[in-house]
């Protein structure tokens, strides 16, 4: 019997198109296998969140099941309360100054631990210990310090700085920076570290080849050093903005978001409106607020930092 | 006679994080001290008071009982504020015991958002406790009136032991008409709480107009300590103290005046006595009555200042003198009310600490119900009140006060109690940003003007 040369050719080509047929197969694998894990970030993570959003649309107490459809009255009821912008600036104020201190603080900070000191490895765990610590527990202490008869004022007395001593955390001009002295305290070490890491991955051979050329100190740091820490520095600067908007245990710890408001953020306001007041739809809404705003900034800020590391390497 | 051992603990006002720390003081109390009992016109209550310690286990029995039909085995759950664990767990152990194979398992969390969490989403999950812990009144996420709202506590108006009930703080507990618990007892909202050892040694007496209490910051200041330790970081602290001034300015010559403000027949701002409650507290911070930071000193700042005697009086929840004595033992504490202008004018002003509902999912129903009555049994509550440092609902109605407590009684018996604003307020903000913005008063913020305008927007909030 004679095969039909099509049969014979449909086989050839089959025999051909198999071996990228399985590539095609085995790539597929890698989704197959992320597919329970997308599923449980969706069902688990994601979907709660947006059924929990949409309370932000509802004037729910929290008690009882039911839910009164309100639209956007939540949102009007939220920009038109002054504190809403009160908190919307210290939010503001807190992240932005945090991001630029922490970052120049753990920066030089790496800059100086980077060398060989005998005691680098001790001082990078003593700088690095406050983020490791619990920030409500230290929060607590730091209120203390903060007392009109705590440490620090007893330390100004001592040093005959009586007309320094201030009621810290209740005077409505320094209590926000009692809270931001703490934020900085927490997460420079935490920039120190992701800098550290950043300058490891640095070749030596670079700072040698520009120290060759006679090149000063500066010139080794603004052409070699800082163009490599990049990445870092889009790490470590969108890490603290998140942490500086979402700033909410050092307040409630420190300063419990007075005296009269002074420094309500709105991480503060949600939990208060939703879980002190019992205002669960307004406090979604706030919430909804918070996200939007730490999405948009954290995004934006990503992208430009990308855009700086492309130009300088 | 033996001496009764108060065991306080704290906690202030509402929500709040605010705190507990618990403790165990004793200190050799007056015997109950009778009074009258008082009739005084309803108005609310905030929050409960916190901790405390050991509570003497209560002897079941005294009020003569007919004989009940022994209950089915039943495997309750009861949930409450952990300040009430130290009066709760001997009542449950003794109920357990009268009881044979009905077991109640308590569950407890702190006050404020834990409370206010967990709570409600076990309502809601349908898997609530037989028993629920509640405040009275409407200004707290989880009081009486936001429950029965939703449908969770059951109709008790027909059970037993609703007489007993202390009758100026009743209506607290209703809904809708219905009563949806039960109470077990009542605390000065804000006292004057000082140091009789160190009166005593500087000859000092207990104030009875507002200006010998000046008179008396004066003098307290001269002998060089702060004369009285106020708390003012915590909100609760400062509406709450606000509020007991204004039991003297306000309702001691106007019992229908919440009334007529939920009316909307006056406001804060065009009542004379709520801008002199104002205007005393200024006059207090000007007259050298607190330490320069009062402003921004937290609960245990004011607790430990008046523990380790750096100053000489405390004004704040009664309930917090636990906390002192747990500080400082040998302390021989006294009470009094803050004087009013007159001391005809001065009252002591009662906050409801609290009650005990029944869910309406219950499947043990009758179990639930016998253990309300129980609780109801003059020594039990007494008992349970006892180990939260609180006044029972059945001494508060005997005039019998428990402890340093005592000190209070001719006030019980002279008919110059008052119940609380702060439970009756329409929402559950307004009692914490009221102290907020009181807390401007000292820190330069705000004027007496605007504390007063704030209320009034406060209380239309929704």
């Amino acid at each position: 019997m004679i095969a039909d040369p099509r049969d014979r050719q449909s086989a050839v080509s089959d025999s051909a198109a198999s071996p990228s047929r399985r590539s095609q197969s085995l790539r597929k694998v890698p989704w197959i296998l992320a597919v329970p894990a997308v599923f449980a970030l969706l069902v688990l993570r994601f979907l709660p969140a947006v059924i929990g959003a949409t309370y932000a649309f509802t004037s729910w107490n929290g008690v009882g099941v039911a839910a009164d459809w309100s639209g956007l009255e939540n949102f009007r009821a939220i920009f038109d309360e002054p504190i809403t912008s009160k908190a919307l600036f210290n939010t503001f104020r807190l992240a932005g100054l945090l991001v630029i201190i922490a970052n120049v603080g753990g920066l030089l900070l790496a800059l100086s631990l980077h060398k060989a000191l005998k005691t680098r490895n001790l001082l990078r765990a003593l700088f690095f210990l406050p983020f490791a610590l619990s920030h409500l527990a230290s929060g607590y202490i730091w209120q203390y310090v903060f007392q009109y008869d705590g440490p620090l004022n007893r330390g100004l007395r001592s040093l005959g700085l009586e007309s320094w001593q201030r009621t810290w955390v209740a005077d409505p001009q320094f209590a926000i920076y009692t809270v931001l002295a703490v934020l900085v305290w927490q997460y420079t070490g935490l920039a120190m570290i992701i800098y550290l890491a950043g300058l490891e991955g640095i070749p030596d051979e670079l700072h040698d080849a520009v120290a060759v050329d006679g090149a000063s100190a500066w010139l080794k740091f603004s052409r070699v050093t800082l163009p490599l820490l990049a990445p870092a520095i889009t790490i470590c600067a969108t890490l603290t903005l998140i942490f500086g908007f979402g700033a909410f245990d050092q307040v409630v710890a420190v300063t419990g978001g007075g005296p009269v408001n002074s420094t309500e953020t709105l991480a503060t306001q949600v939990w208060r409106n939703t879980f002190i007041f019992g205002r669960y739809g307004y406090g979604s809404a706030l919430a909804l607020i918070l996200a939007g705003v730490v999405a948009t900034f954290a995004i934006a800020q990503v992208g430009l930092l990308r855009y700086r590391e492309k130009q300088l390497l | 006679m033996a001496a009764v051992c108060i065991l306080l603990t704290a906690s202030c006002g509402d929500d709040d994080d605010a705190d507990s720390a618990t403790t165990e003081a004793s200190e050799p109390a007056p015997e109950p001290t009778e009074a009258a009992p008082v009739e005084t016109d309803a108005t609310e209550a905030t929050e409960p008071a916190p901790e405390a310690t050991e509570a003497p286990a209560p002897t079941p029995t005294s009020a003569p009982e007919a004989e009940a039909e022994p209950l089915e085995p039943a495997d309750l759950t009861l949930v409450a504020l952990s300040s009430y664990k130290p009066g709760l767990d001997p009542v449950i152990e003794a109920f357990e015991a009268e009881n044979p194979g009905v077991t109640i398992e308590p569950s407890y969390y702190e006050a404020g958002d834990a409370y206010t969490t967990a709570v409600p989403t076990q309502f809601a999950g349908g898997n609530g406790s037989d028993i629920v812990f509640v405040l009275g009144g409407q200004a707290s996420p989880y009081s009486s009136t936001a429950f029965g709202r939703a449908g969770y506590l059951m109709d008790l108006s027909d059970e037993p032991w609703v007489e007993t009930m202390y009758a100026p703080t009743r209506t607290l507990y209703e809904y809708e008409g219905a009563l949806v618990a039960r109470d077990v007892g009542i605390a000065p909202l804000s006292i004057i709480s000082y140091n009789k050892d160190y009166f005593a040694e500087n000859s000092l007496t207990e104030p009875t107009t507002f200006a010998e209490l000046l008179t008396l910051c004066e003098t307290v200041a001269g002998l060089g300590i702060v004369p009285i330790a106020w708390g003012g970081a915590n909100p609760a602290v400062n509406s709450n103290n606000v509020a007991t001034l204004a039991g003297n300015t306000v309702q001691s010559e106007d019992g229908e005046w919440l009334a007529k403000r939920i009316a909307g027949e006056t406001t804060f701002a065009e009542t004379p006595g709520w801008r002199r409650a104002l205007e005393q507290l200024v006059e207090m911070n000007e007259g050298g009555c607190f330490s320069p930071g009062a402003s921004g000193a937290p609960l245990a700042d004011m607790v430990s200042m008046f523990a380790s005697g750096q100053s000489a009086m405390m004004f704040t929840s009664g309930i917090l003198l636990g906390q002192v004595l747990a500080q400082t033992p040998d302390l021989n504490p006294g009470m009094f009310p803050a004087p009013g202008d007159t001391a005809d004018s001065t009252r002591v002003t009662a906050q409801a600490s609290g009650g005990l509902g029944i869910w309406t999912g219950t499947d043990h129903e009758e179990a639930a119900k016998r253990f309300l009555e129980y609780v109801s049994r003059s020594d039990v509550i007494a008992g349970l009140a006892g180990g939260n440092s609180i006044i029972s609902s059945s001494d508060a109605t005997e005039g019998n006060l428990p402890g340093v407590y005592g000190d209070l009684v001719d006030y019980f018996s002279d008919d110059k109690v008052v119940t609380d604003f702060t439970a009756r307020w329409p929402n559950t903000s307004m009692n914490m940003l009221t102290g907020q913005s009181i807390q401007g008063i000292f820190t330069g913020q705000k004027s007496v003007d605007d504390v007063l305008n704030d209320m009034d927007t406060y209380f239309e909030q929704t």
